[in-house]
């Protein structure tokens, strides 16, 4: 998924041209915006799949209801692919999927040892973040 | 014991806010050409949700779908959050109003571009406050983007609610 985001940026040009491939220009501006996409948006992932297993309780209704939408996002994210053509099927699919949190509190796993890989993808993004914003940037 | 295969309101507005989350996301991945034109694909579930929810679970849903979207993009502590969360609550209640006063007088693309309209003129006037008045100047073009994107939305929800098996399911056990 990271890198289908910077291709996915890639595509519309903007900025310098640091690199050409054939008719195809891969531009400053674009992949520092994948970049920064794919890195906010794996953090992002990562959060929604953790934050129902997580023993943090947000009292009253409106914090179960973010615990439950975070709990349905994660099952979104998940599975099989959208395909921008078929929008609506495919996401009318994965709603018919969606489990319910009180029926599946051992429903959502944890990604294969995510607990032990919260910490290296949380650096990975910070030092990612902290690049783009302090070296790349500034020349 | 309760089926869990019967959602529940509460499970209905979480899925609803998922949803939103999602197609920001989506809506997030896709570039934008021009940085302050939006599709506003995350609001198809508060379109979706105007004539299912209460006064009260539809305004929890717009403040749900507010906070997911900022995290989603990043924005959540900073003014863009303010801009966005006023221009979502207006645009709610105008969207909101406008189905429970004209009922089946107004179709889902008149309301989801009245809706965008009265988002973006809440949005111009706070940029006019934060950034001063050279801010109106981008107000046309973000009037005009609003309404093609008002009215893209529309057609889609239409469609999608004509098509929505999830739908349908959730109303036949809503009713």
């Amino acid at each position: 998924m990271y890198f289908t985001v910077i291709a996915i940026n890639l595509v519309s040009p903007n900025g310098l041209v640091i690199l050409k491939i054939g008719s195809f220009s891969i531009t400053k501006d674009s992949l520092l915006k994948g970049i920064e996409k794919s890195s906010l948006l794996t953090g992002i992932l990562y959060l929604s799949k953790n934050i129902s297993l997580t023993k943090i309780k947000i009292p009253g209704n409106l914090g179960i209801i973010i615990r439950d939408t975070f709990h349905y996002f994660s099952q979104l994210t998940g599975g099989d692919r959208i395909r921008p053509q078929n929008l609506i099927e495919d996401l009318d699919n994965k709603l018919l999927e969606l489990k319910p949190f009180s029926s599946s509190d051992s429903l959502i796993k944890p990604l294969a040892g995510s607990s032990k890989m919260v910490l290296p993808v949380c650096t990975i993004v910070t030092i990612t973040m902290f690049t783009i914003d302090n070296i790349l940037l500034s020349t | 014991m309760k089926s869990t295969s019967y959602p529940t309101n509460r499970d209905f507005i979480a899925m609803l806010g998922a949803m939103a989350l999602f197609l920001s996301l989506i809506e997030y991945i896709i570039p934008k050409p021009i940085p302050f034109i939006k599709l506003g694909l995350a609001n198809l579930p508060v379109l979706i949700a105007l004539t299912r929810l209460k006064t009260k679970e539809y305004l929890l849903l717009i403040l749900v779908k507010s906070i997911g979207s900022a995290l989603i993009s990043g924005t959540i502590f900073s003014w863009i959050f303010l801009y966005s969360l006023s221009g979502s609550l207006v645009s709610g209640t105008v969207m909101y109003l406008l189905n429970r006063v004209l009922k089946n007088s107004v179709s889902m693309i008149g309301i989801s571009v009245s809706g965008a309209l009265s988002s973006n003129m809440v949005q111009i006037s706070v940029a006019v406050l934060i950034l001063g008045n050279g801010a109106k100047y981008i107000g046309v073009p973000i009037l005009i983007s609003g309404f093609i994107s008002g009215f893209l939305l529309g057609l889609f929800t239409n469609k999608f609610i004509e098509k929505s098996k999830w739908l349908r399911g959730i109303q036949s056990i809503q009713h």
